[in-house]
């Protein structure tokens, strides 16, 4: 009995440790980032309580309508943000490094869902699921001044993401894809 | 073992098959390595996933749910600056024509000329590929799937306001067919 205690707690542990990508936690030890931000349960929760309307000093009513972050980032368990300046010398990642973490990240089981270059700037979201739920998602972007990694464990709620992109639409923004680079 | 081999060799066909596939993959490899091209793709797990969202009106949930998850691949090229977008226009016509596609309208719009052009197959529409060109601008867009509805692929991208899809308009005003 204490056996299969042992085993079954050796297990949840390995699997929760494999939840976020490996293959960015490596590049993260062997690669110094310039920022690095890590963003747990509690941190998410306290963000999405954030008053909006207080920080902008705008009208509340302009917020009415839109989704709680709460409901959106529900799904999120960890995220993990490191960010790479080239002007920064401790390290010296470039283009062919930044192109070997992607394939590593692939080999790792995460799929290509989308990827976008606009004027010169380049976004890879990789996702990874079990039994067709997402599990995963690893963003690297490539920018004029550098790289920059996101790793999410866990999923936001695409429902509550849907609403959300509705309200950024009906507040007269853009969000196109050219424009988020902007 | 000639099993094995035979296997082997269909599942090499398939692959090449489905790596070349789309209208951009095939005749505009050159602007996708290209960096002052813009280039955006999306796969067709992306849709998979989009085509699982709960939408309160019933038949806009099975609309999704019938057709999104049926695209494989979405992919847009385009340029806005430094670029002789009538001659890449004609080039982009050129190098498709004979070549599977049907014309399925076209149309000169500003000072733009526009093309939708589709691959059928059994009553299916395979892809549906966009060429766009005017003075300063260049765009392609092409729509790889299994019996793809575009009309919901339209609706779906109004809604969550992406422009990336605003010339497929007319489809609307032709409730898809």
């Amino acid at each position: 009995m204490k056996k299969l205690f042992l085993i079954s707690l050796l297990l949840s542990l390995s699997l929760s440790g494999i939840a976020q990508s490996r293959s960015v936690e490596r590049f993260r030890q062997d690669n110094r980032p310039t920022t690095k931000l890590f963003f747990y349960k509690s941190t998410l929760k306290m963000i999405s309580r954030i008053d909006l309307a207080a920080i902008g000093g705008s009208n509340t009513s302009d917020f009415g309508d839109m989704p709680p972050i709460a409901d959106m980032i529900a799904g999120i368990e960890k995220v993990k943000f490191f960010l790479y300046e080239d002007d920064d010398d401790r390290n010296d990642i470039d283009q062919s490094s930044f192109k070997a973490l992607e394939s590593k990240v692939l080999d790792e089981g995460y799929e290509s869902m989308m990827s976008a270059r606009v004027e010169g700037n380049i976004m890879n979201i990789l996702m990874k699921e079990r039994r067709g739920k997402p599990q995963g998602f690893v963003v690297l972007v490539t920018m004029e001044e550098g790289y920059s990694i996101i790793d999410i464990e866990g999923f936001p709620d695409v429902n509550n993401i849907l609403k959300f992109s509705q309200f950024i639409n009906s507040n007269g923004s853009n969000m196109g894809l050219s424009e988020a680079f902007r | 073992m000639k099993k094995l081999v035979l296997t082997m060799v269909l599942g090499l066909f398939a692959v090449s098959a489905n790596a070349q596939s789309d209208a951009i993959s095939k005749y505009f490899d050159k602007y996708v390595d290209d960096a002052s091209f813009m280039h955006l793709n999306f796969s067709g797990k992306m849709f998979q996933m989009i085509a699982k969202l709960e939408f309160e009106d019933e038949a806009e949930q099975k609309m999704v749910q019938e057709s999104l998850g049926k695209i494989k691949r979405v992919q847009v090229l385009g340029k806005d600056k430094d670029v002789d977008g009538r001659k890449m226009y004609a080039e982009a016509l050129k190098a498709i024509k004979g070549n599977e596609f049907e014309e399925l309208m076209s149309l000169r719009e500003d000072d733009k000329d526009i093309r939708f052009m589709i691959k059928e197959k059994n009553n299916k529409i395979h892809e549906l590929f966009m060429v766009m060109g005017g003075d300063d601008e260049f765009g392609l867009l092409s729509i790889v799937g299994d019996g793809i509805d575009l009309n919901a692929l339209y609706k779906l991208s109004k809604s969550i306001g992406m422009d990336g899809f605003k010339e497929l308009e007319f489809l609307d005003k032709m409730d898809g067919n």
